[in-house]
């Protein structure tokens, strides 16, 4: 018996395509920031996105407090505070953010993500990968 | 007199092997691991589609496999064949050979300002590729080392035609082991467009010495590393070259046609789908896990070095990925042959379905570095106005900033998965149609498939495994 191949083409598309929707989650209404120990949450004048507070601890050309992955959400505002033992600086990857960081001086890094992806960022000079911020879609 | 003098250099040069450095990787793709359940949906959606194709295939006994073919215009095809146009295509290859190696020697040291980084890996490897699978082969008519022998023929009036005859046993090893060091260099080594350079004329007199010692044709066949790669790719194109006429076909018929004689040629196949995965693997948690083991007993035979257990750890893993993924592929054909009771051999059978693994090959490739072709491929604008990073502005486009928002994490998790699925449903297919080629019988040719079923399945549901596993930076 042979098969319509486009029958067959159209019916294997169907199984597939409720397959998805059978896997695929219910979309949540209230967004649950993963985030445990270093992150505030402050309400900014924008409803739609948050500003998210980091600090990160570098001695000796490693994190010694902080998280290694910075997990936030497509259009969030961040803000990471870095303390350092050594000048350095500080470089995100694809976003291409700076800071000058000095001895014992906490300085401040702030953008807004609003490219999706995981973003490395490390100590440029000694071009050590220090973690990676990884940027949710909403 | 000449050809030995040719040859010392050759050797004394590869002594110079450029040495490799602790650096972070050039070319950072941004991708966020696959959701669990896209992943799950993936392995579950390949499972399912391919008994749907078995029972496709179920009462169908044809052995021929004719597809259509559509003629490109007489125009068009023309100018192809036209002499000039050809003689302008190997031009344009030889001056961007030469710019990227020039650009290395004398530009700036920055693999980010240099013009040759980002154009060898991600337009070059990247970009290329998947121009060949989509227009053929055409790096036979620009491959910049044969473009380079050619010319040396011309001008010495000699033809290459080899002082030796190539040893038929070293078949495809010597490309296997080409890429082997490309591969090695990319992962663990170093990344500068200094080191590039060096490379590229090391390999520029490997080959000239090869083409000399071997001939042009062998030596372009069987042991230049990007001829025997891209010829592998070209054959899912949907273009074909027939008798001075050019034909639009269905992509990927070209690897039912085919078939390989050689082992050296699956293995190779194998190492195409196993460098990937491996390369994919080896930015994630698992990896970090077990190379963390692997590097407390190394590091014990080796001395306090971490750079070098590192590097040993990292080459080991390189290379037992493709043995990983020869022992499950062998095992699985084994099965075929015992339940079909065929009277091919294990390593026949092997070599038989070879190039239907040249589909999750490609989109292993395709789902794991697309977006680093649309992300830092960007960058190649404001490159060619400023290649040597000497601050020039040539194109005025030499202040470009990439978007990186240019493909969102939704839309790469979907087409990653989508365009292994799909490499999965043509690998299916393939195997089908090469078990109804080689076995008796309808019904043999059908049991043989589940075995093959089951490879395909191992295989795209570990490419997207590695894609879904959670990413760290190695500390």
């Amino acid at each position: 018996m042979k098969i319509n191949p486009i029958i067959y083409l159209v019916l294997t598309v169907a199984i597939l395509a409720g397959l998805f929707f059978m896997f695929k989650p219910k979309k949540q209404i209230e967004n649950t920031p993963g985030q445990a120990q270093t992150s505030t949450t402050i309400q900014s004048p924008s409803p739609e996105s948050t500003v998210k507070t980091f600090e990160l601890v570098i001695a000796d050309k490693k994190l010694v407090s902080g998280p290694e992955t910075i997990k936030i959400t497509e259009g969030d505002e961040i803000v990471i505070r870095i303390t350092t033992d050594e000048p350095e600086e500080f470089h995100v990857h694809g976003y291409d953010e700076f800071v000058d960081l000095e001895k014992d001086n906490p300085k401040e890094l702030k953008f807004t993500a609003n490219s999706t992806g995981r973003f490395i960022f490390e100590l440029e000079e000694s071009k050590i990968d220090l973690g990676a911020i990884e940027v949710s879609p909403k | 007199m000449k050809r030995v003098g040719a040859f010392i250099a050759v050797f004394i040069s590869l002594l110079i092997f450029p040495k490799p450095t602790f650096a972070h990787a050039f070319g950072q793709l941004y991708n966020l691991p696959v959701p669990f359940w896209l992943y799950l949906y993936g392995a579950a959606a390949a499972l399912i589609v391919s008994f749907l194709i078995i029972g496709y295939f179920f009462n169908q006994h044809k052995r021929e496999i004719n597809y259509p073919k559509l003629e490109i215009s007489q125009e068009i095809s023309g100018l192809m064949f036209k002499s000039w146009f050809i003689k302008g295509l190997k031009t344009i290859s030889l001056f961007f050979f030469f710019l990227t190696v020039l650009t290395g020697i004398w530009g700036i040291d920055d693999a980010y300002s240099n013009f040759n980084m980002t154009f060898f890996w991600i337009v070059f490897l990247l970009g290329f590729t998947y121009l060949t699978a989509l227009l053929g082969n055409l790096w036979s008519i620009i491959n910049p080392w044969r473009v380079l022998v050619e010319l040396g023929e011309k001008l010495t009036g000699q033809q290459t035609r080899g002082i030796f005859s190539y040893p038929r046993k070293l078949s495809y090893w010597p490309a296997l082991i080409i890429y082997f060091l490309l591969i090695w260099w990319e992962l663990a080594g170093g990344t500068t467009p200094a080191k590039l350079s060096l490379l590229i004329i090391q390999y520029t007199l490997i080959n000239l010495t090869g083409a000399i010692a071997f001939g042009k044709k062998n030596w372009f066949s069987y042991c230049e590393f990007f001829s025997v790669f891209f010829g592998l790719i070209a054959k899912v194109a949907p273009v074909e070259v027939d008798s001075g006429k050019i034909y639009l076909r269905p992509p990927f018929v070209g690897l039912a046609k085919d078939k390989t004689k050689h082992f050296s040629l699956l293995v190779f196949i194998l190492f195409m789908l196993s460098s990937t995965a491996f390369d994919g693997f080896s930015s994630t948690l698992p990896w970090l896990r077990l190379s963390y083991r692997l590097e407390t007993v190394i590091g014990s035979l080796l001395g306090e070095n971490s750079l070098l257990t590192f590097q040993v750890v990292k080459t080991l893993g390189l290379a037992a990925a493709p043995i990983i993924f020869l022992y499950i592929y062998l095992i699985l054909i084994a099965i075929a042959k015992v339940i079909t009771g065929t009277r091919q051999t294990i390593l026949e059978l092997a070599r038989e379905f070879a190039f239907s693994l040249i589909p999750i090959a490609l989109v292993y490739n395709i789902a794991h570095y697309y977006t680093l072709l649309l992300t830092e491929g960007q960058n190649i604008i404001r490159l060619v106005s400023d290649p040597f990073g000497f601050g020039w502005n040539l194109f005025k486009t030499a202040n470009f900033t990439p978007n990186i928002g240019i493909v969102g994490a939704n839309f790469v998790w979907h087409s990653q998965v989508l365009v292994i699925l799909l490499g999965h449903v043509v690998a299916v297919f393939l195997a089908h149609l090469v078990s109804l080629k080689i076995y008796p019988s309808g019904q043999k040719a059908l049991i043989s498939q589940f075995p093959m079923l089951a490879l395909m399945v191992i295989y795209t549901t570990l490419g997207l495994w590695i894609l879904s596993q959670p990413l760290t930076t190695g500390l």
